[in-house]
């Protein structure tokens, strides 16, 4: 990872796989109890104001975390891939989540029980450094969503979105895809409306910084599309 | 607390005191090794990519911990009273803070040095889960704060800010000054410039809504601050 990656990376997570991080004794007993649920492209996987029914593990797919403002609008928060959990942040406390959590792709979600999870964090060390790490990391991201919410203007909003997006959503070593989600889901990320994310898409196509292909948007010249994302 | 204060209580971090969760044997070893540090007004305790020297807990005074954004601006993330603490989660993830930390009134802190708290944080279960908790309950004011600035326009932000410093402060403070922060930790704090948010200030003095007396700022109609807000 270059240096401008790594400043990137401060704005979303990228998970290790879950299993390879327990010992197994404990792995062992956690898969016993983990059931696995196909999860539809367009299926909620949770409602704002539940409490989740365990931890998901998500094993394939994209799904989008996101809140509805007064206005009905959508905002999307995270988007998780493979290996990111969550859920537990809810658990560990008895609070009802705040957010949905939907199915961008078809996805294939594990999910161990909340009993089972609880019980096995009293009872192993590691589990417990493992989540209190993975825990304290995550509000780290967190902090830095808020800066970027709080104090950038939209086009700034607009470039890190696509930066992070490409990025994270792109396997190192393969051929890019771009940036692949719908305009729509693009504009929430970026908190902003279709309108003023094409508005912007324009103006970077014409910079001859991206390239706009159907869906796709290409990344073509990074280091000046970083320098607008202002991080 | 009234419903509005329950509400507002979403949005900060009530202090809750480590000594008062964990067993009194530990409480006692760990404060054997304990330091306290003062730090005038304006001074910085810490600064980003600085490895915090310990767990640090205010016991006088007011702190600001805050990030700085690449224009220098910055944004607060928390104004911390006594009980509050922060160092914690660069320890427990072993990464050099990212934010800043400055007295903003004489301050007088705690630190228990990052040996004597890795010891008996790795040595005791309730530790362990009493930061776990306390993670959980930062997991809700962030994911509540990101969701905040995603959404709300100046107006509402302000408004909440007056809501939140005024709840968490005034007892603490007990003065019926109300709110004695700066305009531009005000600023800062609301994710805004000065000048919008003495526009905003302009505005709800004219509507009755608060009372501004010098610095001072002083909330006469919660109900109808708490309307604005619109959370």
């Amino acid at each position: 990872m270059g240096k401008l990656e790594e400043e990137v990376s401060n704005y979303y997570r990228d998970e290790h796989p879950f299993w390879d991080k327990i010992p197994s004794p404990i792995t062992k007993i956690l898969r016993a109890q983990t059931s696995f649920i196909p999860v539809k492209k367009g299926e909620n996987l949770f409602n704002e104001g539940f409490i989740p029914k365990g931890v998901y593990i998500i094993r394939q797919g994209i799904l989008k975390l996101f809140v509805i403002d007064a206005a009905g609008r959508e905002q999307i928060i995270f988007m998780f891939k493979k290996n990111e959990i969550f859920g537990y942040q809810n658990i560990i406390t008895e609070n009802s989540n705040l957010y949905f959590v939907t199915a961008i792709t078809d996805c294939e979600v594990e999910l161990i029980e909340k009993d089972v999870f609880l019980t096995m964090m009293k009872e192993s060390s590691e589990l417990n450094d493992y989540f209190m790490k993975k825990f304290g990391e995550e509000l780290n991201t967190m902090v830095h969503k808020i800066i970027f919410f709080a104090q950038k203007p939209v086009n700034e909003r607009v470039a890190l979105t696509l930066l992070a997006l490409n990025q994270k959503f792109n396997e190192p070593g393969k051929k890019s895809k771009g940036v692949y989600f719908s305009r729509k889901d693009v504009a929430n990320c970026s908190g902003t409306i279709i309108e003023t994310l094409s508005r912007q898409l324009k103006i970077l196509s014409k910079e001859k910084i991206v390239k706009v292909d159907g869906r796709n948007i290409f990344i073509l010249d990074k280091e000046r599309l970083f320098k607008i994302a202002n991080i | 607390m009234t419903e509005i204060e329950k509400e507002i209580a979403n949005y900060y971090l009530i202090p809750e005191l480590i000594w008062d969760k964990i067993p009194i044997d530990t409480v006692e070893k760990m404060r054997e090794n304990l330091t306290v540090a003062n730090f005038k007004k304006d001074e910085q305790i810490y600064t980003e990519g600085f490895h915090p020297r310990g767990l640090y807990i205010v016991k006088k005074g007011i702190a600001k911990q805050f990030l700085i954004s690449n224009e220098g601006k910055e944004q607060i993330i928390y104004m911390l009273k006594p009980g509050n603490m922060f160092g914690y989660r660069s320890i427990v993830c072993n990464n050099a803070s990212f934010l800043h930390v400055t007295a903003i009134q004489d301050c007088e802190i705690e630190i228990i040095g990052k040996d004597t708290f890795v010891k008996y944080f790795n040595e005791s279960n309730e530790i362990k889960l009493f930061f776990l908790n306390y993670f959980g309950m930062e997991f809700r004011v962030l994911f509540n704060k990101i969701s905040f600035f995603a959404t709300k326009p100046v107006t509402e932000r302000v408004a909440l800010t007056l809501l939140i410093l005024n709840q968490k402060f005034e007892i603490y403070t007990n003065d019926k000054n109300g709110i004695t922060f700066t305009r531009t930790d005000l600023a800062c704090f609301a994710g805004t410039i000065n000048e919008t948010l003495s526009r905003q200030l302009t505005i709800l003095e004219k509507e009755d809504i608060i009372e501004l007396r010098g610095r001072a700022i002083l909330i006469k109609d919660k109900e109808r601050l708490f309307k604005i807000a619109n959370i």
